[in-house]
C-alpha cells in the first residue's frame, strides 16, 4: 500500500428500483421481512464467498460495478462521464455516506467534500454557532476549528454578521460561510463533486482554486466533473465511467480523449436514441455536422463555418414548434443558444406528420478553435418542450489558419469573431 | 511541509506516514459490528448536536425557557385537579401534587427524549443523505437535549417540596442511578424508533400512541405498589416502572406515613427493580444492533 492513498477494488452499488418508492415498506412487509431475516442470511452464508449478492432480479440497478482504481498520495483523480454514469454514485461510497454492495475501498484518512456543505447549518443559528456546528458534523474538532476560526470568518467575509442568525443571511453569504468551514478542514482525501457547483460562478470557481491549492500542498483529491479543462489542469489521472463502470483508466488527457471519442459519432453525425422521447409528438431522429455544403465531419476548419442539420419526426402536426440548438464547449460554457424561430419568432408553421430536416449555419469565422457539443431541443414557446437530446454530437473546430493567425487563440472569450471595425474620421484601417 | 523528504528518509517513523489511519470501505457481512470506538471519536458532535437542539428548542417563543418550567407545573396542575381531587388515589400520605410530579419529572423526560429521537434521523436527513459521520450521534444527542428540561423540572420539584414542607433523605443520593436507567431505555427505545422510522414513516403516526399507552402503564399518575400479584411480574418487565418507583422511593420516603403494619408505601422492593434494570439493558443493547445493522441503508433508503 506504499504511497497509495485511495485504493478502489471492484467496487459495486446496487439499488432497488421500484420497490422502495418515497412511501417505503408497510408494517406487513417489514414484519415477513424480519421473519425471514434468519433463513435469508443461512442462505447467503451458504452461497459461495465472493460471489455477486444473489437476488438480482429485474427490480435491480448497479449504479456502479467493477470500479477499480488506485490513487497515489498528493495526486488528483479526475472522474468524468455522462450523468447518470454513476459518478455520484462513487462519490458517495467513497464518502462513505452508503455503503458499496460489492468490492472494497481503503482510503488514507478522513475524506472531506467541498460541496454540500451547508448541510450541516441550521438556520435559527448564529454564524458563529454554525461555523462550531458545521466543522464538528465535517468532522474538526473544536480546537481545530477554534484555531482556524479568524481564517473561516475571514475568508468568508462574515464578521460584521457573525451573532446574526444565519437565516437572516442571503443565500451567498450563508453558502460562502459553509464553504469556507469546509475548505478549512483540510482531510487528507478531498472529494469535489463540481457538477454540483453549476449555476454560481464566484463560487464555482472558489472551489476550483481551493482544490488545486489542496493538490500543491501534496494533498489527494478526487475531482467529479464535466469541465474537461479542469479536468486536464489539474488532474494527472482520470477514470471514464460509463453505464456504472469503468469505460477507460488512464491519464487525464487521454481519458479525456475517450470520453470525447464516445460522444464523437463516426463522420460527424450521430443517430439519436429515440427510447426516451417515445410516445412524444416529437422525436429527434439524427444530427450531423460538416462544413457548409460538403459531407459531414467531425473536424472542421474555422475559416469554413459549420453547417448543423438535424432530423426529426413529427407524429401528429405540430404548429410553431422550434428546434433549439445549443453548443457548448469542453469549459462547461453554454456558447450559444440558436432556435428555428428567432428569424420569425410569430410564426405558426404547422408541421405535418412526417420526417423533417432544418439546417443551422453558423458562420465563419465565428467559433474558436475547440471541441463542442451539441444539444438539441424541440419546443413550443410558451408551451413545453416536445423533445429534447442532451449532447447528441461532439465534433472539433480546429484552425488551419496561419500560425500567426492562431495568436488569437491565446485570448479570452467562448467564441473568437472576426468583427468589422472602422476607425473615426481617418481613412479606413 | 517537505513531505518527499520524510517519505523517502523515514519510513518507519510516523512522521513519514501522512496518513492517520486507513478507513476501510467495504460492505458489512453478517451481523453490525457496533462501532463505538467511531462513536467515542465523534463525542465533540454528540456534543455540538445537542447544543444546537438545547439552542434551537426555545427560539422564538415569548417566554423562552420559561417554557421549561411552566410546562411540568401546568401538568402537574392538570393531573393534580383531575386525579387527585376525583379519584383520591393512595399517595402514602404525600400531597397529590408532589406524589405525582416525583412521577412525572423522569417521564416527562423519557417521553420527550424518544419523541424527539424517534424523529432524529428523519429530521436530519439532509445530513444522513449528504455527509458521513456516525449517525449513532443523531439519536443520542437527541436524547441527552431533554435533560437541561429535567434538570429545571427538578429545580421547580424542590421547590414545591419546601412550599410543602417536606425534606429529603439521603436517598437522594440514588437519583442519579435511577435516572442513568431513565436515559438508557430512552436511548434503547430511541435506537429501535429513530431505526425504524427511516425505512416505516409510521412511526411518527405510532408514536403519539406509544407515548400515551406506556404512560399509562408506568406508575405516572397512580402508586406502582397497587399492582399486585401475577400482574406485578409483567408490570416490573417495563423499564419506566423501575425508573418511576425509584424516583418516588429516593424522594419521598421521608414525607410518607407508614401503614399501620408499619411496611412503608415507597418501598424499594429489588426483586421488581431488577427485571426492570434487565430489560433496560436488553433494549438498549438490542436497540444498538438494529440501528448498526440498518445504519447502512440510511443514506438510500430516507
Amino acid at each position: 500500500m506504499n504511497g497509495t492513498a485511495i485504493q478502489a477494488e471492484r467496487l459495486g452499488k446496487m439499488y432497488q428500483v421500484g420497490a422502495l418508492r418515497p412511501g417505503f415498506k408497510t408494517w406487513r412487509e417489514g414484519a415477513s421481512d424480519i421473519a425471514s431475516a434468519p433463513f435469508r442470511l443461512a442462505a447467503s452464508r451458504l452461497r459461495s464467498g465472493n460471489g455477486h449478492p444473489a437476488g438480482e432480479e429485474t427490480n435491480t440497478i448497479w449504479a456502479i460495478r467493477d470500479i477499480s482504481f488506485q490513487v497515489p498520495f498528493g495526486q488528483a483523480l479526475g472522474i468524468i462521464g455522462h450523468n447518470g454514469a454513476g459518478k455520484s454514485t462513487l462519490v458517495k461510497v467513497l464518502s462513505r455516506i452508503t455503503e458499496p454492495t460489492e468490492g472494497r475501498a481503503l482510503v488514507a484518512g478522513r475524506v472531506g467534500s467541498l460541496l454540500e456543505v451547508s448541510a450541516g447549518f441550521h438556520p435559527e443559528l448564529t454564524g458563529r454557532e454554525n461555523i462550531y456546528l458545521n466543522g464538528a458534523v465535517l468532522g474538526m474538532s473544536r480546537s481545530d476549528i477554534r484555531a482556524r476560526f479568524a481564517q473561516i470568518v475571514d475568508f468568508a467575509g462574515v464578521e460584521r454578521y457573525l451573532d446574526t442568525p444565519v437565516k437572516r443571511y442571503s443565500s451567498g453569504m450563508s453558502m460562502r460561510l459553509a464553504f469556507s468551514v469546509a475548505a478549512h478542514f483540510e482531510p487528507e482525501v478531498l472529494v469535489v463533486d463540481e457538477v454540483l457547483a453549476v449555476g454560481d460562478t464566484g463560487f464555482h470557481k472558489r472551489c476550483l482554486d481551493k482544490m488545486a491549492e489542496a493538490v500543491a500542498d501534496g494533498r489527494t483529491v478526487v475531482f467529479i466533473s464535466h469541465n474537461l479543462a479542469a479536468v486536464t489542469e489539474l488532474c494527472r489521472q482520470g477514470l471514464l465511467l460509463e453505464k456504472g463502470r469503468v469505460a477507460a483508466a488512464g491519464s487525464a488527457a487521454e481519458v479525456v480523449v475517450q470520453y470525447l471519442a464516445m460522444g464523437r459519432m463516426e463522420e460527424g453525425r450521430a443517430v439519436i436514441d429515440s427510447a426516451e422521447t417515445d410516445g412524444s409528438d416529437v422525436r429527434f431522429v439524427g444530427v450531423s455536422v460538416g462544413p457548409p455544403g460538403k459531407e459531414p465531419a467531425p473536424q472542421i476548419d474555422r475559416d469554413e463555418g459549420v453547417e448543423v442539420t438535424v432530423e426529426y419526426e413529427i407524429r401528429k402536426p405540430v404548429a410553431g414548434c422550434q428546434i433549439n440548438l445549443e453548443l457548448w464547449n469542453y469549459d462547461g460554457v453554454c456558447v450559444l443558444t440558436t432556435g428555428s424561430r428567432d428569424v420569425d419568432p410569430t410564426s405558426t408553421y404547422r408541421e405535418e406528420p412526417g420526417r423533417h430536416r432544418m439546417t443551422c449555419r453558423i458562420p465563419a469565422p465565428y467559433l474558436r478553435a475547440g471541441l463542442y457539443s451539441i444539444g438539441l431541443e424541440a419546443a413550443v414557446p410558451d408551451e413545453g418542450v416536445l423533445a429534447q437530446a442532451p449532447y447528441a454530437l461532439t465534433f472539433e473546430v480546429v484552425d488551419l489558419g496561419l500560425p500567426e493567425a492562431r495568436i488569437v487563440e491565446s485570448t479570452r472569450g467562448a467564441i473568437r469573431p472576426v468583427l468589422p471595425w472602422s476607425r473615426d474620421g481617418g481613412p479606413d484601417a | 511541509m517537505t513531505t518527499e523528504a520524510l517519505e523517502t528518509t523515514a519510513t518507519a517513523s510516523p512522521v513519514a506516514a501522512p496518513q492517520p489511519q486507513w478507513t476501510v470501505i467495504e460492505p458489512t457481512r453478517g451481523y453490525a459490528k457496533l462501532r463505538l470506538g467511531e462513536l467515542w471519536r465523534a463525542r465533540e458532535l454528540i456534543f455540538f448536536l445537542m447544543w444546537r437542539d438545547i439552542k434551537v428548542r426555545y427560539k422564538q417563543t415569548a417566554i423562552g425557557a420559561g417554557w421549561a418550567v411552566v410546562q411540568p407545573l401546568i401538568t402537574v396542575l392538570i393531573f393534580s385537579l383531575l386525579l387527585g381531587h376525583y379519584a383520591h388515589l393512595p399517595t402514602g400520605g404525600v400531597p397529590y401534587a408532589i406524589f405525582i410530579f416525583a412521577g412525572l419529572l423522569p417521564w416527562t423526560y423519557f417521553a420527550y427524549s424518544i419523541t424527539q429521537s424517534g424523529k432524529s434521523l428523519v429530521d436530519n436527513e439532509k445530513l444522513i443523505t449528504k455527509i458521513y459521520f456516525p449517525r449513532l450521534a443523531l439519536p443520542i444527542a437527541t436524547t441527552f437535549t431533554g435533560l437541561p428540561d429535567f434538570l429545571v423540572g427538578c429545580g421547580v420539584f424542590a421547590v414545591m417540596m419546601a412550599i410543602f414542607g417536606i425534606a429529603p433523605t439521603a436517598r437522594l443520593l440514588f437519583v442519579p442511578l435511577f435516572l442513568l436507567m431513565a436515559v438508557a431505555t430512552a436511548l434503547g427505545v430511541g435506537f429501535w424508533l429513530s431505526g425504524m422510522n427511516v425505512r416505516y414513516r409510521d412511526v411518527k403516526y405510532v408514536l403519539p400512541f406509544l407515548t400515551q399507552i406506556w404512560m399509562f402503564a408506568s406508575p405516572v399518575v397512580y402508586s406502582g405498589h397497587a399492582v399486585k400479584g401475577k400482574l406485578a411480574l409483567i408490570y416490573s418487565l417495563n423499564p419506566m416502572a423501575g425508573v418511576i418507583n425509584g424516583f418516588r422511593w429516593a424522594l419521598l420516603s421521608g414525607a410518607q406515613q407508614h401503614s399501620a403494619g408499619g411496611h412503608s408505601f415507597f418501598a424499594f422492593h429489588l426483586e421488581t427493580f431488577l427485571p426492570s434494570v434487565g430489560v433496560c439493558l436488553v433494549v438498549l443493547v438490542s436497540g444498538l444492533f438494529y440501528f448498526q445493522h440498518m445504519d447502512k441503508t440510511f443514506a438510500d433508503v430516507i
